[in-house]
């Protein structure tokens, strides 16, 4: 991942995918289909994870390529219960 | 009927120990095979998989998998399979196994599979070799899968993978990543194969329910669009156990 010092105090138009990209790459957090969009100074993600633990790492890993963005964690944990029912395939 | 359990995309990291098996307590009750549609790790280290060999270990009923592209991410997907192997489950790819449940043969065959696209809007093996490349890795993982379906022995047919075969399962997702995604080539070779059911996973903002051109069903059962442990999908006539199919809707 490039240094992104675009992704600083003016965000370009590419640096929602550089963000996309550090959260995916990451190992922290390892996804790849979170939805990224900027406004305001803000950077909102959403998305789901399997773990508390890669959803709070969201955060940090934006930060490490647009450090002067506040993050909106929008992230959720996808739920794993056992199911009800069943379904015959006809 | 047999009764498959399914799921996928479990992204197992070195912090989700006990995060599933206590979601299976009643799998015996409910299914007589469980499956699961590749990502069985997030970066694809031994480690990983260490970790969700303890949570499938002597399981009450069979358990199959398939790997997915995150277990290939760490470049050591046969240490994966062996894991995986050593904790008792079976890992296929490009290669089918068969079980007798109640007197009846289920044969599974199970491949990653790959992506491309679908008909009318996909890659084709033309021009640069890093194209090629990537249509004929799609191809020949398509052909032996249709290759294993078609000498399957068994009353059902099931085929595991990771991508998808068909574009139904993957609505919602943005329609500019579906080459991404998966191939027509694997409904395809499942319509040829002769297969009663297609399981595969990776479109997590996908859909749950499709079917290919020939008729075959076909079940996105990603962790993230089924948002269970596992779904159970029923396969044959009336029989010995019978199905509530109120998760059917």
């Amino acid at each position: 991942m490039d240094t992104d010092s675009a992704a600083g105090a003016t965000p370009t138009p590419y640096t929602a995918q550089h963000i996309k990209d550090a959260l995916a790459q990451d190992p922290r957090v390892g996804e790849m289909t979170f939805e990224v969009t900027l406004a305001g100074g803000r950077a909102f993600v959403a998305g789901q994870v399997p773990t508390e633990q890669r959803r709070d790492a969201v955060p940090d890993v934006v930060r490490s390529v647009a450090p002067d963005l506040e993050v909106v964690n929008e992230v959720t944990v996808v739920p794993c219960d056992e199911p009800v029912g069943q379904e015959v395939i006809r | 009927m047999i009764r498959i359990a399914a799921t996928g995309d479990v992204h197992f990291g070195e912090d989700s120990g006990g995060t599933l098996r206590p979601h299976l307590e009643h799998l015996g009750d409910n299914a007589d095979l469980f499956l699961i549609a590749g990502d069985l790790t997030n970066w694809g280290t031994v480690a990983e998989a260490q970790v969700l060999a303890e949570e499938l270990r002597d399981l009450p009923v069979p358990v199959v998998l398939v790997l997915g592209n995150h277990d290939y991410q760490s470049d050591e997907p046969d240490k994966i399979r062996q894991v995986l192997t050593d904790a008792g489950v079976v890992v296929l790819e490009g290669e089918s196994a068969t079980f007798d449940v109640r007197g009846q043969k289920v044969g599974i065959a199970g491949t990653k599979g790959f992506g491309g696209g679908f008909a009318g809007a996909c890659g084709t093996a033309f021009g640069e070799p890093e194209m090629k490349a990537f249509i004929d890795h799609t191809q020949r993982l398509a052909d032996r899968l249709e290759r294993c379906l078609t000498d399957l022995d068994a009353d059902h047919k099931v085929a595991l993978m990771h991508f998808s075969p068909v574009e139904q399962t993957l609505r919602g997702e943005r329609l500019e990543i579906y080459p991404f995604l998966g191939s027509y080539l694997l409904a395809e070779a499942c319509d040829r194969g002769g297969a009663d059911l297609i399981v595969h996973g990776h479109a997590h903002a996908g859909t749950e329910k499709g079917v290919t051109a020939g008729g075959v069903h076909v079940r996105n059962a990603s962790r993230f669009v089924i948002r269970h442990a596992y779904k159970v999908y029923c396969l044959g006539g009336a029989g010995d156990v019978a199905c509530d199919d109120s998760a059917a809707a």
